[in-house]
C-alpha cells in the first residue's frame, strides 16, 4: 500500500451523493454532477498525467482532454468502479499524447526539457507520518528516469506505486491481463532499479515496509 | 560424501533463480502461498537475490514517497467544452495557408474552366460554321502531328487532349460540369468539345511520343506554342493536314495565336493550381479524419 493516502478521500470533499448516483446523474447528461467526481478524481487524474507526460502544460492539456472523454463516453463505463475506469480514460488521452510525440519528436512543444517547467506544485505537507521527504533533485531524477521507461511499463508502474492502484484495477484500466500487469511493473521497477541505482544509497533510504 | 552433497546444494541453488517477477510480485505480497514459503526459503540462503529485493523495494518507496501534485487549476467542465465537436481542439489547427487550400482548389478549377471556355469560343469564332465534331475537335489544340481523316483527327485530338486529359485527370468530371454550366449560353461547338473529351477520356491512349513529352512537361509553354504552330486550330477546312497544310494555316491564324498562347498558359497555370489545391486539401482531410480517429 502507498505511503501516502492516495484514494480520494471522501471526507476531504463537501458531502455529496454516492458515486453511483452521480454516475447514473452524468449518464443523463448533468454536467452539474458529473463536475463533483471531476473534484474527487481531478488530483488522481492530474498526477497520473504528469508522471506520464513529465510536463505540467502536458498534464494540464492530457487531464482535461480525459475529463470531457469521460463525460462524453460516461455509456462505455459498465461499473462497479468509476476509478480504474476513468483511469483507463486519462490513460489514453495519455497515449494520445505519446503518440503524438513520438510521430513528431522535432515538433513536439510539449516534451518536457530538462529543467524546463517539470515540477509539479508540490504541497508543503509531508505526504504520510512514515515517509522521508524527498529532495526536489531526487524527484527529478525519479520523473526522468520514469520517463525513459517504454510507455506501458510506467503506466503499470505508476499505477501500481504512485496512484495505489491493485492489480486488478490496473488490469481494468490498462485493459489486460494480470500477468500482463505483473510482467510490466516488475519490468518497469526493474529497470528503475538499474537506472536509479547511483543515487539510492544516499537520497532514498531502503525501508523495509510490508 | 562432502562432493556429493555439495553438488546437491548447487543444483537447488541454480534451479531456484526467482526472476524480478517473483520478487516484484512479493513485494506488493500477491505471491501464491507455497511461492511465497519457497521464495523467503531461497532468500534466506542467496546473497544476490536478497540484494535485488532490497533494490525493488527502495525503487517502490521511492516511488511511494514521490509527493502528489496539486491541481494547477480546477479541471471543472464547463457547457463549451463538451459540445464541441468530438475531436479535442488540440491536434495542431493547419496553418492558415493549408486552409485556403479547398478554396483555392475551387478557385483555380474555375478559372481553368473559364479559360477553357474562353479558348473554345475564341477558336469557334474564328472557325465560323465547324460545328462538326471533328471540327470542334480540331479546335481544341492537337499537337504537330495532326490527323486528316475523322478518326484519325479525332484519336490526334484524343492525344492532343490526353495532355490535358492527364493533367486534369483529378479534376476531369468537374471541368465536365463546369463546361456544361458555363457554355449554357454558347453554341454548340463546347459540348460537342466536351462530348469529344468525353471521348478522349474514354479511348485508349493512343498518346505518341509527343503527347507523352507534352504532359510530362509541366508548363508546357514551349510545346504549347509547337502546337499552335502546327495545329489546325482556327481556320476553317481541316484539309489533309500535312507539312503543307501547317504552312498554310499558321500565317492565318497568327493574330489568335497570341491569344491562345496566353489562354494556354492560363489553362495549364490554372490546372496546375488546381490539382496542387486538390491535394493538399486530400492531405489535410486525411490528417484530420486520423486525428478524429486517435
Amino acid at each position: 500500500m502507498p505511503l501516502t493516502t492516495q484514494a480520494p478521500r471522501e471526507s476531504a470533499f463537501p458531502a455529496h451523493p454516492p458515486e453511483s448516483e452521480l454516475v447514473r446523474r452524468t449518464r443523463q447528461h448533468d454536467l452539474d454532477a458529473f463536475n463533483i467526481l471531476v473534484e474527487v478524481h481531478q488530483r488522481a487524474v492530474y498526477n497520473l498525467c504528469f508522471r506520464m507526460l513529465g510536463s505540467v502544460p502536458a498534464a494540464e492539456d492530457a487531464t482535461q482532454d480525459a475529463f470531457v472523454s469521460a463525460f462524453r463516453g460516461i455509456d462505455s463505463f459498465k461499473g462497479p468502479d468509476f476509478r480504474p475506469w476513468l483511469m483507463r480514460v486519462a490513460a489514453n488521452a495519455c497515449r494520445d499524447e505519446l503518440r503524438r510525440r513520438h510521430r513528431r519528436p522535432a515538433l513536439s512543444l510539449d516534451a518536457p526539457a530538462p529543467g524546463a517547467d517539470t515540477a509539479p506544485d508540490v504541497p508543503d505537507h509531508a505526504p504520510g507520518p512514515e515517509a522521508l521527504t524527498l529532495t526536489a533533485e531526487t524527484q527529478q531524477q525519479v520523473q526522468a528516469a520514469l520517463l525513459r521507461l517504454p510507455d506501458d511499463q510506467r503506466l503499470a508502474v505508476v499505477l501500481c506505486d504512485i496512484e495505489g492502484f491493485s492489480y486488478e484495477e490496473i488490469a481494468v484500466a490498462m485493459n489486460t491481463s494480470i500477468g500482463t500487469v505483473k510482467s510490466r511493473i516488475a519490468r518497469g521497477r526493474e529497470r528503475l532499479r538499474r537506472d536509479l541505482a547511483p543515487m539510492e544509497q544516499t537520497d532514498a533510504p531502503r525501508r523495509h515496509t510490508q | 560424501m562432502g562432493m556429493d552433497v555439495t553438488r546437491l546444494l548447487d543444483r537447488l541453488r541454480r534451479r531456484h533463480r526467482p526472476d524480478a517477477a517473483q520478487l516484484s510480485a512479493y513485494i506488493d505480497g500477491r505471491l501464491e502461498p507455497a511461492q511465497r514459503v519457497a521464495l523467503e526459503a531461497h532468500l534466506g540462503t542467496c546473497d544476490g537475490c536478497r540484494d535485488r529485493l532490497d533494490g525493488l523495494r527502495a525503487v517502490s518507496t521511492t516511488l511511494r514517497t514521490m509527493p502528489q501534485a496539486s491541481v494547477p487549476r480546477s479541471f471543472r467542465l464547463r457547457p463549451p467544452d463538451v459540445e464541441l465537436a468530438r475531436a479535442p481542439e488540440r491536434p495542431v489547427p493547419a496553418a492558415p495557408w493549408l486552409r485556403a487550400m479547398p478554396a483555392l482548389s475551387a478557385v483555380a478549377l474555375v478559372a481553368f474552366a473559364v479559360l477553357v471556355t474562353a479558348d473554345l469560343r475564341s477558336s469557334a469564332t474564328s472557325a465560323p460554321g465547324r460545328s462538326s465534331p471533328t471540327g470542334a475537335a480540331a479546335r481544341v489544340p492537337a499537337n504537330g502531328a495532326a490527323a486528316p481523316a475523322p478518326e484519325k483527327s479525332a484519336a490526334g485530338n484524343a492525344t492532343g487532349m490526353l495532355d490535358y486529359a492527364d493533367q486534369t485527370a483529378e479534376t476531369g468530371d468537374l471541368d465536365r460540369s463546369q463546361l456544361q454550366s458555363t457554355s449554357g449560353a454558347s453554341p454548340t461547338p463546347p459540348p460537342t468539345a466536351m462530348r469529344t473529351e468525353g471521348a478522349a477520356f474514354d479511348a485508349p491512349a493512343t498518346a505518341t511520343a509527343d503527347a507523352s513529352s507534352t504532359f510530362n512537361a509541366i508548363a508546357p509553354t514551349e510545346p504549347a506554342e509547337k502546337k499552335l504552330e502546327g495545329a489546325p486550330t482556327s481556320t476553317g477546312e481541316l484539309a489533309p493536314a500535312d507539312g503543307g497544310a501547317r504552312d498554310q494555316f499558321s500565317p492565318a491564324t497568327s493574330e489568335n495565336n497570341d491569344d491562345h498562347t496566353a489562354l494556354r498558359i492560363g489553362e495549364a497555370a490554372a490546372a496546375l493550381i488546381a490539382i496542387a489545391a486538390t491535394a493538399a486539401t486530400a492531405a489535410l482531410w486525411l490528417r484530420r479524419r486520423d486525428v478524429h480517429r486517435a
